[in-house]
């Protein structure tokens, strides 16, 4: 049973996903799902707003290009700034869940 | 900026989205059907999966930041529906805001025009006016043309040119006989500053002593209105012909405030007028700096060349300051002074205004609450209800400030026209005045700064009430919230303060002015004339014998200063053991029988005058200073020999005569406290000026003094002017003065009235059962009425307590500047607080009446 994602990782999630390469919104849904071996699903009508809020911010770019099966479909490509964000990110990442490992494995103090 | 873009790429975003949503669903159910589905079960779960389109759409527009827009459109449309449907709140509203925004633009049209906008030539952003300090830190301004050179020799990398011009006012005998304004500048000043002949050339640089003229646009129109090139035509100033060489566009106006008629040579202006030191010629001086050269740069290296100058004393320049002047008016202390208390007053009128809409604000949100108690507990936030609230006061504001740009320009318009026409009689021409892109953004940042003031101390206000007492209608129960009330009575009782404030002051300025125009001055002001002679020495005594014979003409006489054209200089003299300073004059023996006083005791003779005998004539005031027991004639007053007296004076004078007092500096300093007479004669060094008294009809005599004044010997002109005319000239300013203090506090006054009249039928419709629970309680019409209006009258009460000491204030700044006011003024002091009450109580009066005959079962039934 894939499990929905954690609130405020969307946006590493699709900053990830475009840093693979240009995708087109739906591209990166199914990147999503592929690089994670389909273990985590999103609201798929959420990914715009997370998008158009990217965008907003200059972390990624868009532009309209064909698609694989020949529609108009607008493409997004990371920045450079995103790009330092993902990897700033990542950063972050990595050291909570570090930090959270720690804590959860923790066992009581011997008396 | 992006943000700016996308809003009028709007619809093809909105389309952009809906597109790329679409292909969303497509790509989906393409994939769906191709892992086996059908297509309508594909397309229900590809639907299901995406989730609600719209909602996510909505979401989109707010992280393009399209909400705030959205928002701000809806507020817009509700502020405009809620408006129109209170059109009287509207209506009040917008014209109180178009009233106090449109005096405030007016007047920031004018400063707009003579400081910000900027110089008509070129680079007017590098220009500035030189001037020098001495060593006592004293301004020695005006060089010599050897030390103008030394200044360009020394400044060739910093400074792109400098000029001189310096325009006065001159008598043209041709081509018509009457008063220009002639521009005299160096020979590089178009050349330097941009300016092209629209007809013929301006001055080449080696014709800096041939007697040539540019016309200016108006100046043309008035000496040449229909010759449409009049190169090679002659002006002529005295003895002096200048030819025409050029005439330039409307847009070049020169660099001083007035346009001249004509620019003529710098060299010309001294022999014109005649300096009588005889010294070398000195001139003011400006310039362009050189492009990214700083003024400080530019100083340092002119303070060095100018401490080379073989200048001795006070005139040694210690440092010399470069002044940026980039409109015609530089932003000196002087115009920073008056420009701050004009714009004191007027803002004071803004913000009076302010506070009565704030007033009319509360009140009307107070009968709001419970739309507004709603809204909060329905979940709007408190943040949005204010921005609500704000729109709306901001829109009518906008409104207000679009109407009083429109009234301010035509303010403004009128203002300069007044001024033009009363400049106009005495040659000048000044520019006329309209609104530009800088009055736009004055208003429009007033009108936003005004709806953002008024609007927000309600609408904080209004939105913070608890939420269950409100919404059960706590308005209409007894206790009615007390902090919205005790704010209102504030405002109202600073708006009584400040229409007192003005309204006093207008007062004392009109009352000073009928004061002015009954002041006595001793002298008949109608009959009694200045010639105001344009060359004086050497035509006087011939000019004088001539006009004695006129049987037009009561008496002539020659002076040295004629009276109401300033403060009379003294001297310090010794009479009877005491130390004293007297104003004096010089005149002749005919002076007492022109201005008809009678001599007690006995006047010059014509013999005394032209020998400068040592006697003097003293004013009565004089004597009784001086003798107070009386006998003044035979005593001796002696004049000290001191800075201010020349060593001619110095001596011992006999009193053979007294006359009458008379105002003979300032009209509105009144008559002369110290008044000394010495004999002098036309024809002396310093006598250079005529006056005459005119039996019958001045206008036929006026015409005769002209003729005969053209027909002395070396052309001199004159233009007889009354003294009633020249004592006008400085009351226009208390009159411009009255007018505008006037005119703002009967604005002020009428505020006030119109902020009390609709708090009180707010409080009305607010406590009508409070006041049905009295009249059912047995309680008179009369009681009912005497209780709204006492609450009125308090506020009044504490305004005029508040404004009162504010008056005083002003009235000793007023006394004690130059003006000579008498301050205190016990009418004015006495009518305007009366006024103010009569007022404040009819406009509180006519809904407090409307209480009073409420019937009480009506209002204890409408819950």
């Amino acid at each position: 049973m894939p499990s929905s994602i954690l609130p405020g990782t969307l946006d590493l999630l699709i900053l990830k996903a475009v840093s693979l390469g240009p995708q087109h919104g739906y591209g990166v849904l199914l990147r999503i799902e592929q690089i994670s071996g389909s273990s985590l699903t999103i609201e798929q009508g959420a990914l715009y707003p997370a998008l158009y809020r990217l965008e907003t911010q200059s972390l990624i770019s868009a532009e309209w290009g064909q698609s694989e099966n020949n529609r108009r479909a607008k493409f997004y490509t990371l920045t450079a700034a995103g790009r330092r964000r993902l990897k700033d990110e990542l950063a972050n990442w990595s050291q909570l869940v570090e930090g959270m490992a720690l804590a959860l494995g923790a066992k009581a103090p011997a008396r | 900026m992006k943000i700016i873009q996308r809003l009028f790429r709007r619809r093809a975003i909105e389309n952009d989205m809906r597109e790329e949503m679409k292909f969303h669903l497509d790509s989906r159910i393409a994939t769906l059907v191709a892992r086996g589905m059908s297509p309508d079960e594909a397309a229900r779960t590809a639907r299901l999966e995406f989730g609600s389109t719209e909602a996510h759409r909505e979401e989109c527009r707010a992280a393009l930041g399209y909400r705030l827009w959205d928002e701000l459109r809806s507020d817009l449309r509700f502020a405009f529906r809620s408006l129109r449907n209170q059109p009287g709140y509207s209506a009040t509203a917008i014209a109180i805001l178009t009233l106090a925004i449109g005096v405030n633009s007016a007047l920031f049209i004018l400063i707009s025009h003579h400081v910000l906008k900027p110089l008509p030539i070129r680079g007017a952003d590098r220009h500035f006016d030189l001037t020098a300090l001495n060593t006592r830190v004293q301004p020695t301004g005006r060089w010599t043309a050897m030390e103008i050179d030394t200044f360009q020799q020394a400044s060739r990398q910093q400074v792109e040119g400098f000029y001189t011009a310096g325009t006065i006012q001159m008598l043209v005998l041709e081509p018509a006989q009457r008063l220009g304004l002639v521009s005299f500048v160096s020979g590089n000043y178009f050349r330097l500053l941009g300016g092209n002949a629209a007809v013929g050339r301006t001055f080449a640089e080696q014709e800096r002593r041939e007697a040539v003229a540019v016309l200016s646009h108006s100046g043309k129109t008035r000496f040449f209105a229909d010759d449409p090139a009049p190169i090679g035509k002659k002006l002529r100033i005295r003895t002096t012909v200048f030819t025409i060489i050029g005439v330039m566009p409307p847009e070049f106006i020169g660099t001083d405030p007035v346009v001249p008629d004509f620019w003529a040579g710098a060299e010309f202006s001294s022999t014109l007028r005649h300096l009588e030191d005889g010294g070398e010629p000195r001139y003011s001086l400006s310039g362009l700096l050189a492009p990214g050269v700083s003024l400080r740069q530019a100083e340092s290296v002119l303070t060095a060349a100018a401490s080379r100058f073989s200048r001795t004393g006070d005139e040694q320049v210690a440092q010399v300051q470069l002044k940026p002047r980039s409109g015609f008016v530089g932003m000196d202390e002087n115009f920073v002074i008056i420009a701050g208390v004009g714009f004191a007053a007027f803002s004071m009128v803004l913000v009076i205004a302010c506070a009565n809409l704030a007033n009319l604000c509360l009140a009307r949100a107070a009968s709001r609450t419970h739309e507004i108690a709603m809204r909060l507990s329905l979940g709007a936030s408190r943040a949005r209800l204010v921005r609500q609230l704000l729109t709306e006061s901001t829109f009518v504001a906008g409104v207000g400030a679009a109407g009083g740009v429109v009234l301010g320009a035509f303010a403004a318009q009128q203002a300069q026209t007044y001024l033009a026409t009363l400049a106009g009689g005495m040659g000048i021409a000044l520019l006329p005045v309209d609104a530009d892109w800088r009055v736009l953004l004055f208003a429009g940042a007033v009108g936003i700064i005004a709806g953002l003031a008024f609007g927000l101390l309600p609408a904080i206000e209004v939105t913070a009430p608890s939420l269950t007492v409100s919404t059960k209608r706590e308005h209409s129960s007894f206790a009615g919230r007390v902090r919205p009330r005790r704010m209102r009575n504030i405002l109202i009782a600073g708006q009584v303060a400040s229409s007192l404030v003005l309204l006093i002051s207008a007062g004392i300025l009109i009352r000073h002015i009928q004061s002015l125009n009954v002041t006595s001055t001793g002298y008949d002001l109608d009959r009694t004339f200045d010639l105001r002679l344009d060359r004086p020495q050497p035509a006087l005594p011939a000019l004088l014998a001539l006009l004695e014979q006129q049987p037009a003409l009561a008496a002539v006489t020659a002076v040295r200063r004629v009276p109401l054209y300033g403060a009379m200089p003294q001297y310090r003299a010794t009479a009877g053991g005491r130390s004293v300073r007297l104003s004096y004059n010089y005149v002749d023996h005919r002076f007492f029988e022109t201005l008809a006083l009678p001599v007690e005791g006995r006047g010059f003779t014509a013999q005394e005058a032209a020998s400068n005998a040592r006697v003097m004539v003293i004013s009565q005031a004089t004597a009784r200073a001086l003798w107070p027991s009386g006998a003044p004639f035979g005593q001796s007053i002696t004049i000290d020999r001191s800075d201010d007296a020349d060593s001619q004076a110095a001596g011992t004078y006999q009193v053979i005569g007294v006359v009458p007092d008379v105002v003979s500096g300032w009209i509105f300093r009144g008559k002369d406290t110290t008044a000394v007479y010495f004999p002098a004669a036309a024809g002396q060094k310093q006598i250079g000026s005529a006056m005459v008294r005119i039996n019958g009809q001045p206008a036929s005599a006026i015409a005769t003094i002209r003729k005969l004044c053209a027909g002395v010997a070396d052309a001199t002109g004159c233009e007889p002017t009354s003294l009633r005319e020249v004592s006008g000239v400085w009351r226009f300013a208390f009159e411009a003065a009255a007018a505008v203090a006037g005119a703002l506090g009967i604005l002020a006054l009428l505020l006030t009235a119109v902020g009390l009249y609709s708090v009180t039928s707010y409080a009305v419709v607010h406590r009508r059962r409070e006041i049905g629970v009295h009249l059912a309680l047995g309680a008179s019409p009369s009681q009912v009425m005497r209780r709204m209006l006492a609450e009125a009258w308090r506020c009044v009460i504490i305004g005029v307590a508040l404004g009162l000491p504010v008056c005083l204030l002003l009235s000793r700044f007023m006394n004690a500047s130059v003006f000579g006011i008498e301050a205190f003024d016990l009418r004015t002091y006495a009518v305007v607080p009366v006024m103010l009450a009569l007022i404040t109580t009819l406009a509180c009066a006519v809904p407090a009446r409307r209480a009073a005959r409420m019937d009480p079962m009506a209002s204890l039934r409408e819950e």
